[in-house]
């Protein structure tokens, strides 16, 4: 074990610890999901960015890493996306009374889930792996463009439930703020963690392939 | 033990189940391509000194 990995698991642990001690939130119900549910958002949209990068990487070089790493980042997003959805609708019991209310926030969030769940469709039923990969990039862009469509713009067009600059417009107090930065640079770093090991795991795959 | 505590206990376990699985994956790897270097290391010719 790395010391970085001790220290996230330290880390981890005080903010779990924290979230349950339950700083005011105003304007919500003091839940500590609400100190998991948005890191957890965020993260999504940092692996999707992630694989939109690596996508524009592979259609500059042609490198077949850059499309291994794209995949697994949209693949890390989407896991970090259900995790996202399903913690959303458990805060969502808890502040308004029901799991699902299709709010233009949990109704992009589902597009959103459909979207990157078309991507390994389209991954898994096109043969030629470099059509594949060409094509997965294209698509990696469009996804991380609709998402922050999605995500950020649609949501402020109409009426929301999700509160806005809630936890870090300044009407909390400040380990409110404390805490969400410090769960979502959590929630960052065992991102970076499952990704780094998820492309080891498939670059050894493919040379098992190779050899 | 309240409600709170128990969930709050439930999420560390979670989070510790997660930690110590990450972990395992990566002492694995590390095996896995330590292996993996060593097959594809070209093995030393023995009769250099013979030509």
């Amino acid at each position: 074990m790395r010391i970085w990995q001790g220290i996230l698991g330290v880390w981890m642990g005080v903010v779990i610890y924290k979230a349950f001690m339950l700083p005011e939130i105003k304007g919500l119900v003091a839940y500590p999901v609400a100190y998991f549910h948005p890191p957890v958002a965020i993260v999504t949209f940092i692996a999707f960015l992630v694989a939109m990068i690596y996508g524009i990487a592979y259609l500059r070089k042609r490198n077949p890493d850059d499309d291994l790493k794209s995949s697994t980042a949209a693949e890390l997003g989407l896991l970090f996306c259900f995790l996202a959805t399903v913690t959303g609708a458990i805060w969502s019991k808890v502040n308004w009374g029901a799991y699902w209310s299709w709010d233009p926030k949990q109704t992009s969030i589902f597009v959103l889930l459909l979207i990157y769940g078309a991507y390994f469709a389209l991954r898994s039923s096109t043969p030629n792996p470099d059509q594949r990969s060409a094509l997965c990039a294209v698509y990696s862009i469009f996804g991380f463009v609709s998402a922050v469509m999605l995500m950020f713009i649609l949501p402020r067009v109409g009426f929301s439930l999700h509160p806005k600059d809630t936890l870090t417009g300044g009407q909390s107090a400040k380990p409110v703020l404390l805490l969400f930065l410090a769960s979502t640079a959590g929630f960052s770093a065992i991102f970076t963690w499952m990704f780094q090991l998820a492309v080891r795991s498939h670059q050894l795959e493919i040379e098992d392939q190779i050899s | 033990m309240s409600h709170a505590a128990t969930i709050m206990g439930v999420t560390l376990l979670i989070w510790v189940g997660l930690f110590l699985y990450l972990i395992r994956i990566e002492g694995r790897l590390k095996k896995l391509e330590r292996r993996a270097r060593d097959v594809s290391k070209p093995s030393e010719p023995n009769d250099t000194h013979q030509t």
